[in-house]
């Protein structure tokens, strides 16, 4: 089995805030890779803009920091070019569900096989503290003084309801259960979402670890059934991450095809490693008159 | 030769006479442009098609009009007065019923289109009969006419292909009798082909080995993705039809990441949602290939008219300083050699390279000879082998080199991991803020291009070495420019036309070179501006003060640059 230091990038030097939740996601990404023996060249980290999104270069493998939002476009089309490799997104609740959020329903009824981290700290941290979508009403904030006025957006209700076939809940304080849903996400034959609660510990102090310490439990514990799409899609609707206990865990699961199964192409193999060399168009020529 | 329009609501099936015309003349030996002119609707409106025929190479179409084919009234109102002298006006009499014009100077061809298709067996036939009149004036060759039909309609079987023929005769009959001064000679057609620009240029990107497309609907932009969909099983391509402009440009990023060619296509309003990514494209030196295929601006503009308005925009959109290649292809050959080139050119210097084309010249089809794909070799620049990459050391994505070009590894390769960043980065491709090496990496992309016209030829000349005044144009005003030369050397003027294809980088040394600056100059542009005179004073301190910008979206004819011509040199 490989280790985590394979996947371990001593040489960059880490610029998040001490003590943020992001360590800990990032720890529990390089340790399910290393659990799942993943080639580091075969693996591909896309991600967006913000915080969070600065992960693939502390991780040993291929990776590619787009721009705000965009994680989900770049990484689909990795994908499709090459469905042989490991894809992992991973962005914030900005890019997730504000800038990006046209991708998010997109990429999840397309079912391309990526496992899609959303790192949610509920606020703009890089750019100072805004609030963020999935920031709760009447949050003041330096772009709402007097408090925001909009509802949050519930990422993994939405996740159900756009089809992805895996949403699941983790924390970065619980290294091991995210551990575990990441190689899950990974394993999954289709899109995997996992919406990760991510203390931000130099803007919401309210949500630290010592506040998410206690409220969290993982419905793997209560027998929930994760095959029901319509039951799974009210319970996230009626038990958000704003009040009272907070469940994590897999939520739901579906099998298949992914988008690259159902490629309409005549090889479906690796479209990145076909030879170009001698390509013949005389029969679209011929057939021109 | 001949000029015809056929003019009518859309639906009523006006482009499928067009076309099948346009088939039939070329398939006598003649060479056909063939152009079509409609609004942004269904059904209803007022649709053109226009099919010009001559015995000798075309590259426009021209105001010149021998035959109008009208399937309705408006068609008659619009464009009955511009039938030449000895022209003849084809016309539906069941949908016009009093015909008012007042032309004693042309043949009139009343055919009821209706009447004599249920004659046959059922009005869809109309069309046909609209065909065969135009053929009994022009007196087509039987055989060539009736395989074009039987070629058309044997998918629906040999009833209606029989019944095509029937209704094609009833009108051939009724125009037959008039005497009209033009009739075909059958000639050989010398296998020539019979293409658009979008179609050229999709399958310039075909041979060129790509194998991903990403984008999202845009007149008229779109034909090129549909292209490459038709061909996904047989040429393996990933066709992904996207949400938005973004996540094509994005979607074809990540595809080239990996070491795929890929593309995508869209017109300005969608190339203005990839100007982000378009930066990012360069700032990571992922190789792209983008088209945008104008139409008249701004916003939603006209849109499924031409223009060249958009010059500007592709050669500045996205912030910051990076390299990129505005190549504008004048003609359906140019889209083929240069939708071709523009892979290698993007592998070469892993830089953006981005195919500006217009309405005009995406749709309008030419007949032209075979595409030569002998000379067409794959160079795929810098891009690392597998094999090279197993003893690569100590890789460097983004290594500083003398000529701004690093080595490439593309995921699934061993010893080549690196982060693609949108951030300025370090040799290695991590984030990097600091003062030198972002001079040292500003610096290195743009060196990339500076030796590009050892490669590639900028700029291209037409017509004799000893002229009379210089016509300088990008893009589709070529067709015309070209047309225009034998008609003003009728008129004892000798013209030279300078085509810049390559706008960016601009070839200063080449235009400084051929530029006569004491013989008449005169630019033509589409647009109001004179982007590309702007573009040329900027590069090379020269003012074009005689400029022609046509800014109606209507394609220029020869007959304007005949007339600008004749304006500028008082004959």
């Amino acid at each position: 089995m490989a280790d985590i230091k394979d996947f371990q990038e001593p040489t960059h030097t880490n610029t998040w805030c001490p003590g943020c939740g992001n360590f800990g996601i990032l720890m529990s990404i390089q340790k399910a890779f290393a659990q799942l023996n993943l080639d580091p060249k075969d693996t591909v980290v896309v991600s967006g803009i913000g915080c969070n999104s600065k992960i693939p270069h502390y991780i040993k493998t291929y990776g590619f920091e787009s721009i705000h939002g965009r994680a989900l476009p770049v990484a689909t089309g990795v994908k499709l070019a090459n469905p042989d490799l490991n894809v992992v997104v991973c962005a914030g609740d900005g890019d997730a569900c504000s800038i990006g959020s046209a991708h998010f329903l997109h990429t999840l009824r397309r079912n391309v096989n990526l496992c899609y981290i959303i790192h949610n700290n509920q606020i703009y941290a890089l750019t100072k503290s805004q609030y963020s979508p999935t920031t709760e009403k009447g949050y003041v904030s330096p772009t709402t003084p007097h408090g925001s006025i909009e509802i949050p957006f519930n990422p993994l209700a939405v996740a159900v309801t756009a089809g992805s076939t895996f949403v699941a809940r983790g924390y970065a304080g619980n290294i091991p259960q995210l551990t575990e849903l990441i190689k899950k996400g990974i394993n999954h034959h289709g899109v995997a979402v996992i919406e990760v609660l991510q203390p931000c510990v130099s803007w919401r102090k309210d949500k630290s670890f010592d506040f998410y310490k206690d409220i969290l439990y993982d419905v793997a514990d209560e027998k929930f059934d994760t095959t029901n799409r319509s039951n799974v899609l009210n319970f996230l609707l009626e038990h958000d991450i704003y009040d009272g206990k907070v469940a994590t865990g897999i939520f739901y699961k579906e099998d298949k095809p992914t988008y690259s199964d159902e490629l309409k192409i005549g090889d479906k193999s690796s479209v990145a490693k076909q030879d170009i060399e001698s390509i013949d168009i005389s029969p679209l020529l011929d057939s021109l008159e | 030769m001949v000029t015809i329009k056929i003019g009518g609501p859309a639906g009523s099936g006006v482009m499928t006479v067009g076309t099948t015309i346009a088939k039939i003349l070329k398939k006598s030996g003649l060479y056909v442009y063939t152009c079509t002119d409609h609004p942004s609707l269904i059904k209803g409106g007022h649709n053109q098609v226009m099919v010009y025929a001559e015995n000798h190479k075309i590259n426009s179409n021209i105001y010149r009009l021998d035959i109008l084919v009208a399937i309705d009234e408006t068609t008659i109102t619009k464009h009955a007065q511009s039938i030449r002298e000895g022209g003849a006006l084809i016309y539906d009499s069941g949908a016009v019923k009093n015909l008012n014009i007042d032309r004693k100077d042309i043949h009139i061809v009343p055919v009821h289109l209706k009447g004599l298709a249920e004659e046959v067996g059922n009005k869809i036939y109309a069309n046909t009969v609209a065909l065969g009149a135009i053929c009994g004036l022009l007196n087509t060759d039987e055989e060539i006419t009736t395989n074009i039909l039987k070629s058309t309609f044997q998918k629906k079987g040999d009833e209606i292909v029989k019944q095509n023929i029937e209704a094609l005769k009833k009108g051939f009959d009724i125009a037959r009798e008039k005497e009209f001064d033009t009739k075909v000679e059958k000639q050989e057609d010398n296998n020539r082909i019979m293409i658009d620009g979008n179609t050229a240029l999709s399958y310039g990107a075909i041979k060129a080995g790509c194998k991903f497309i990403s984008a999202y609907p845009m007149t008229p932009a779109t034909s090129i993705m549909q292209t490459l969909a038709k061909n996904e099983m047989d040429y393996n391509i990933v066709v992904k039809q996207t949400e938005d402009e973004i996540a094509a440009v994005n979607m074809a990023i990540g595809a080239a990441f990996t070491g795929v060619r890929a593309m995508t296509a869209t017109s300005g309003g969608g190339f203005a949602l990839m100007s982000e990514a378009l930066g990012m494209a360069a700032l990571a030196e992922v190789p792209l290939v983008m088209v945008e295929v104008q139409r008249g601006g701004p916003s939603t503009g006209i849109p499924t008219y031409t223009a060249q308005d958009d010059l500007r925009f592709v050669m500045h959109a996205s912030q910051g300083e990076f390299p990129r290649i505005v190549i504008a292809p004048g003609d359906a050959e140019e889209c083929f050699y240069e939708g071709f080139n523009a892979f290698n050119l993007a592998e070469i210097y892993q830089t953006p390279v981005i195919l500006v084309s217009d309405k005009e010249l995406a749709s309008a089809k030419t007949t032209i000879e075979k595409f030569n794909t002998d000379n067409l070799k794959i160079n795929r620049g810098k891009l690392m082998s597998d094999e090279d990459m197993k003893s690569s050391v100590d890789f460097k994505r983004h290594l500083l080199t003398e000529d701004g070009i690093s080595p490439r590894s593309v995921p699934g390769q061993p010893n080549g991991l690196h982060v693609g960043s949108s951030y300025e980065h370090d040799e290695t491709g991590f984030t990097s803020e600091g003062a030198q090496n972002h001079i040292d990496h500003m610096d290195k992309r743009a060196r990339k291009l500076d030796h590009i016209f050892d490669f590639v030829k900028g700029i291209e000349v037409y017509g004799e070495d000893e002229f009379d005044v210089q016509l300088i144009i990008w893009g589709s005003t070529k067709g015309a420019c070209v047309d225009a030369l034998p008609e003003l050397e009728e008129l004892g003027i000798k013209a030279r036309i300078i085509q810049v294809k390559y706008v960016l980088p601009f070839p200063t040394q080449q235009f400084g070179d051929i530029l006569d600056n004491d013989k008449p100059i005169l630019i033509l542009e589409h647009n109001k501006s004179g982007q590309l005179r702007g573009v040329i004073r900027e590069n090379t301190g020269i003012l074009l003060e005689n400029f022609y910008g046509k800014y109606d979206s209507r394609p220029i004819y020869p007959e304007d640059v005949v007339e600008q011509v004749r304006k500028l040199l008082n004959k």
